[in-house]
């Protein structure tokens, strides 16, 4: 069910950016399954992709947009971690 | 539904903040940032360690220990001689040693020693004459 969803997610390339994750891949998630830890972090991607976005600026006062790949990582480790311990509130 | 929306914003809020923590942690670090020629300067770094200063000076070797002239004419001439006269000036004027300790280092007499090396202060001299002309 859930190579499923993996499956379609990465044929339609999630285009939609409202779209959420389904109520099972979370619980799967939660559980610490790997291939749904995957879909929440390709989920995220493009989210973090614009967090990591940062304005440097050099002597001339000009300024250059670098994606941080050190920051990258990190978040998507600390996604994984915080996943895990996520408690759902019913 | 509800609890697709809290996983969403759990996961959106966590990433924000990490960043927020990122930048706190990057500023911080900033404040005590300086440049390392600032640094340099500082005598108590200096204190540390010593830039040997090579490629602006001549360097020597005698019996095993090397010796550096900073001076260039200097070095120059020195370089110019040949190697056992440098050996006995350098020992003489670097180390400051007699012409008797000398001469049992090389296995030579101390007269040939003394000899040598007045000739040699005259060469230097010469040398140095020819390049204070120029």
């Amino acid at each position: 069910m859930i190579k499923n969803e993996y499956q379609y997610r990465k044929k339609t390339n999630c285009k939609d950016k409202q779209s959420l994750l389904s109520k099972k891949l979370i619980f799967a998630a939660i559980r610490g399954e790997e291939i749904a830890l995957q879909i929440v972090v390709q989920h995220y991607d493009r989210y973090i992709d614009r967090l990591v976005l940062r304005e440097l600026y050099d002597g001339y006062g000009n300024i250059y947009i670098y994606h941080d790949p050190v920051l990258k990582t990190e978040l998507q480790n600390k996604l994984i971690e915080g996943i895990l311990k996520f408690q759902v509130l019913e | 539904m509800i609890c697709q929306e809290q996983f969403d914003s759990f996961c959106k809020k966590l990433l924000r903040n990490h960043v927020r923590n990122y930048e706190r942690y990057l500023r911080r670090n900033r404040r005590r940032e300086c440049f390392f020629e600032d640094v340099c300067k500082d005598h108590r770094l200096q204190q540390c360690f010593s830039v040997p200063p090579y490629g602006e000076a001549y360097s020597f070797r005698v019996m095993n220990m090397d010796v550096l002239v900073k001076n260039l004419i200097l070095g120059a001439a020195l370089e110019d001689l040949e190697d056992e006269r440098r050996d006995i000036v350098l020992l003489a004027y670097f180390f400051e040693m007699t012409d008797q300790e000398i001469a049992e280092r090389l296995n030579l007499i101390r007269r040939t020693v003394a000899y040598r090396r007045g000739s040699t202060l005259k060469q230097l001299k010469k040398f140095l004459e020819a390049y204070a002309d120029d």
